[in-house]
């Protein structure tokens, strides 16, 4: 299921967030963090994992495979501890492969998304009037659409040749969520002091954005990066099986959904063929929600449930 | 059927109690304690109280005397994480039995609620059920008690509307949020008159309504008072609404009874130090002399860590060293009228120079 | 004594000056207004999509068929023109009128794929099924979680709650097209418990669509695995926000005055507990439709099942645009509708929302 901006746990609007009312971090937040909170120190270490995998594996497992009929679906054994595809890859090499293609396009998607939300979405907030009305609608009507529907439907105009294309048209479906969330924040910020006074003495609107608000909502944005960034990995996914994206170059939603179209489902030895990319996934996943989970316990303690 | 009662000759509760009319509720050294992080917090010692028939009693005291937990346990509506470790509460029923109120089982305590004791909450609580109307609340009490036929319950209501002085057609069909604080807590008034019952406990009538409505409150029950004469123990913080309602007046403190009896006895001769100084920290609106005002010296206790002995003695210009080991019974200083103080022959309250000694 | 005078309740159904005020800022109103602004943005996006095309389609089109069977321009335009109900000679907005104009008349243009068979039609043999298994699915997952969700609040802090909140967020956590598969691939495939090639499809072949006992039984038949997903897919996030809500409401006055009356518990969970501890879940409503009628989309392609989520799946996947954008339209108006309906009943559930010229 889609994240959402708002943990289902919590009915009712996000504190706020303000690092300024506390004092500041002695040294190195990121540490002090680790240290004191297991959950998201695993997290993070899962996702370091995975970021080296995307760094250096396809480095390290270079060349084409060679296409070996006689081991079509072979099971797990020496030469290819999770057993062989549809046409005998070793599919250990193609999932340490994958890493690259889901992470650059996940990131790259949730980078767009977040900027186009977080600066329309605080303008619309801290402006107000006629402007935040008209966002905020747009934003309801898009976000009235089915999520992955306006996905599929986008998707099926373009060509999704390159990663960039396919980062845009995820990051298009992504924003009204994110936008909501952050122009929600925006205006439970609004009414602190220090915004009060930079309006009274005519900072201009820019200026109170960048300097003011935004610097006290960095970690609420960055947690909805990482939740965005989770929802275009399922996005990538979704585009994958719908067989949108060309059949060509290494993606652990590639796999699936070969796996899919060419009946692993239906062979008994097959299972690691489709199971290892679904599992990638889901630990990648779970180590994004783990750190996103710990980020909220750092910075909004009141939100610990209970 | 509400167990027949052990009829025991009614607990000395107020020494010298002049017996004339029978105790509705007769409460014996009530101990009730909250389970802290800290530990088990006791929020009433061994309190005692009587309330006879047809009488107003006040019960005094600041927050976190034990006031509203009290009148909360008599009815068993503590929290979870409270119990009653200590004492007994017993009642007369409308049948003339005495029940033992701690020992009722569900059945029997639902039967009992409302129908033999009601409770009117703080004005600032939201009572009402914010999708029922206001009939609603009637109807369904009423059939929870037996009572099935609803158009006679909508007669008795709209009469205790009107008594209420609400317009009654309106309101009776009204949702709670359509109606203002005032009229909330009216209706809650009329409702809790419903199934005619021995007596009612208001918790806070009048906090947090803005003070024309806490007037109009006052004189609705005045009023109602009159006409039906239902017996009554409030709970407040106010003392000047114990002089405008009661009869008898009890100040609380440190979840103790540190003095009872009849409201004009306590106002003008107060024998508790904790009293006067209650009595001193308000302006008289009429009056010709000017009395300065004087704050009570000192916190309220911890009540995790009360001192032993009495626990005024902290704040308390009259204390000796008997103050700081026992615990004061309540003496009988007057007809009717008991104080627990060790000294409360030397308490005066317009000794004033024994409370700047204690500042 | 002086009699205070009579205060009297907020007017509810007020004078005609009120109502105009009312409408204007009146909930359900200002939905419907949202509603039809979400249909026209949808028409319009289509309408503007194909255009944005690099090898304009329908232009392709045209040219294809001049090529293929060599008919004249005007024939070939005249065809594209019933096909993708829109004319490509005429300027833009007269073009945008036109097909405003057909949509309204309920011309949806002719299936590419498919050649000739209107748009309509197609949707029209498969729209039911999605909303049948879409449907009971979202139900099941409501009532359960919603009633799992109460327990759960009421038994706080006990080994079923422990158990039934993991679960949820377990189950929570899965999307549903995986869901999907670990179903037949688990149940299916390994373990063989679920004949799932037989269960493949919507209707046994040879079934007929009748109103019968067997027509009923087979229907359910073949649609328990998309309902068992959509449902357990569901539930998890109905039970974590009812259990929370549970908990608030338990916390309120007049639960503990509800008591002081000597009401039953199980009235007090109900009238009292459960129908204000509900009403916050309604405004999630609207987005779980949303949601299960995007996860169809997925989740009946993995089981074949002929519902509409999977003839837009194919017409995506081979550029059936005609149909494919009215699947589209089509989608959008549903959500459109169930979320109006979602409104509809949260404003008639919460008083404070019922009464004209309450806004949000």
């Amino acid at each position: 299921m889609v994240q959402t901006a708002v943990d289902v746990e919590h009915v009712g609007p996000l504190p706020e967030t303000s690092p300024v009312d506390r004092p500041a971090p002695r040294r190195w937040p990121m540490v002090r963090f680790l240290l004191h909170n297991k959950v998201g120190a695993v997290g993070f270490v899962i996702l370091f994992c995975f970021v080296l995998l995307a760094i250096f594996g396809p480095i390290v497992t270079s060349g084409e495979q060679r296409t070996d009929v006689t081991q079509i679906y072979s099971s797990p054994s020496r030469d290819h501890p999770l057993g062989t595809d549809y046409a005998g890859h070793d599919v250990l090499t193609m999932v340490v492969r994958g890493a690259r293609s889901v992470m650059v396009v996940g990131a790259l998607a949730a980078l767009i998304s977040t900027v186009i939300a977080v600066t329309v979405g605080a303008l619309a907030g801290l402006v107000g009037g006629w402007f935040d009305s008209f966002v905020l609608t747009i934003t309801d009507v898009v976000l009235t659409v089915p999520y992955i529907i306006l996905l599929g439907v986008l998707a099926a105009y373009v060509r999704l040749d390159t990663p960039y294309l396919l980062a845009l048209i995820i990051a298009s479906v992504a924003w009204p969520t994110l936008l909501r969330a952050v122009r929600a924040q925006v205006l439970s910020l609004k009414e602190r002091e220090y915004v009060e006074a930079a309006r009274v003495l005519d900072l201009g609107t820019a200026n109170i954005l960048f300097r003011e608000v935004l610097p006290n909502m960095m970690s609420y944005i960055v947690i909805n990066f990482v939740i965005a960034m989770t929802n275009a990995i399922y996005g990538q996914l979704i585009l994958y099986f719908l067989g949108l994206v060309p059949l060509s170059g290494d993606n652990w939603g590639l796999m699936i959904n070969l796996a899919y179209t060419r009946g692993a489902l239906f062979f008994k030895d097959s299972l690691w063929y489709i199971l290892s990319p679904i599992i990638a996934i889901s630990l990648l996943q779970l180590s994004l929600v783990m750190i996103t989970r710990s980020l909220e316990d750092v910075f909004n303690p009141r939100l610990r449930s209970g | 059927m509400p167990h027949v009662g052990l009829d025991q000759p009614p607990a000395r509760a107020a020494p010298g109690a002049d017996g004339g009319e029978p105790a509705i509720l007769s409460v014996e050294d009530l101990w009730v304690e909250y389970q802290t992080p800290a530990g088990w917090m006791q929020a009433v010692r061994g309190a005692s109280l009587e309330v006879r028939a047809g009488e107003a009693v006040a019960l005094i005291g600041e927050s976190g005397s034990g006031k509203s937990t009290m009148g909360f346990a008599l009815l068993r509506l503590l929290v979870r994480t409270a119990r009653v470790s200590r004492g007994r509460v017993r009642f007369r029923t409308g049948e003339g039995r005495v029940v033992d109120l701690l020992g009722l089982n569900a059945g029997q305590l639902r039967r009992f609620r409302w129908q033999e004791c009601a409770m009117v909450f703080q004005a600032a609580q939201n009572s009402l059920n914010p999708v029922q109307r206001v009939g609603d609340h009637f109807k369904e009490t009423a059939r929870a008690h037996g009572r099935k036929d609803d158009r006679k319950t909508r007669e008795r209501a709209l009469e205790l509307l009107r008594l209420v002085q609400l317009d009654p057609d309106r309101v009776y069909s009204s949702f709670p949020h359509e109606l203002s604080g005032g009229m909330r807590q009216r209706v809650s008034i009329a409702l809790s008159l419903l199934l005619e019952p021995q007596m009612i406990i208001l918790d806070e009538p009048t906090t947090a309504l803005d003070i024309l409505t806490q007037r109009m409150i006052i004189d609705v029950i005045r009023a109602l008072r009159q006409r039906i004469s239902f017996t009554m123990l409030f709970i407040s913080h106010d003392l000047s609404l114990a002089a405008e309602l009661a009869d008898r007046v009890a100040t609380m403190y440190a979840g103790q009874i540190v003095e009872i009896g009849p409201v004009r006895d306590v106002f003008y001769h107060p024998k508790h130090p904790y009293t006067v100084g209650l009595l001193n920290a308000v302006p008289p609106i009429v009056g010709d002399q000017f009395t300065p005002l004087t704050a009570i010296p000192g916190a309220p206790p911890n009540l995790l860590a009360i001192p032993p002995g009495c626990p005024f003695h902290p704040r308390c210009p009259y204390a000796t060293e008997i103050c700081t080991r026992e615990m004061p019974p309540l003496f009988q200083v007057g007809p009717d009228h008991g104080a627990a103080c060790h000294h409360h022959d030397k308490v005066d309250r317009n000794d004033q120079p024994a409370w700047e000694r204690a500042s | 004594m002086a009699v205070v005078a009579m205060e009297q309740p907020v007017a509810r159904r007020g004078a005609v000056w009120r109502a105009w005020g009312g409408i204007r800022s009146s909930f359900l109103l200002r939905r419907l207004a949202k509603a039809l602004l979400t249909v026209f943005f949808v028409t319009t996006l289509i309408f503007f999509l194909v255009r944005l095309l690099p090898g304009n389609p329908i232009q392709v089109y045209i040219n294809q068929q001049i090529d293929l069977y060599g008919f004249s321009y005007d024939v070939a335009a005249d065809q594209a023109a019933a096909l993708f109900a829109v004319d490509p000679d005429k300027p833009l907005l007269l073009q945008y009128v036109d097909f405003l104009g057909r949509l309204a008349r309920g011309d949806l243009g002719q299936s590419v794929v498919s050649a000739g068979v209107p748009v309509t039609d197609i949707i029209f043999e498969y729209f039911w099924w999605t909303i049948f298994s879409v449907g009971t699915g979202l139900l099941i997952a409501f009532v359960f979680g919603v009633g799992l969700g109460m327990l759960m609040a009421y038994r706080r802090g006990t080994a079923l709650d422990n158990a039934l909140s993991a679960i949820g967020s377990l189950l929570h956590s899965v999307p549903n097209y995986l869901f999907a598969i670990m179903l037949i691939v688990f149940f299916g495939v390994r373990l063989t418990w679920l004949p799932i090639t037989d269960m493949r499809g919507s209707l046994s072949s040879g079934q007929q669509v009748e109103l019968s006992f067997a027509f009923v039984k087979d229907a359910l038949y073949h649609a328990s695995l998309p309902i068992l997903t959509y449902a357990l897919t569901g539930i998890g996030a109905w039970m974590l926000l009812m259990k929370g809500s549970t908990l608030a409401a338990l916390e309120e006055d007049f639960v503990t005055a509800a008591r002081a009356r000597g009401l039953s518990e199980w009235r007090i969970a109900i009238v009292y507990v459960g129908r204000n501890a509900i009403l916050p879940l309604f405004t999630q409503l609207t987005i779980a439709i949303g949601f299960v009628v995007g996860g169809s989309f997925l989740v009946e392609p993995i089981f074949q099942y002929q519902g509409i989520g999977l003839a837009l799946f194919r017409a995506v996947q081979q550029r059936d645009y005609p149909l494919l954008q009215g699947i589209f339209l089509l989608i959008t108006i549903s959500v459109v509708v169930a979320n109006l309906v979602a409104d509809l009943l949260y404003s008639r559930l919460d008083p404070r929302i019922r009464a004209a010229g309450g806004s949000e």
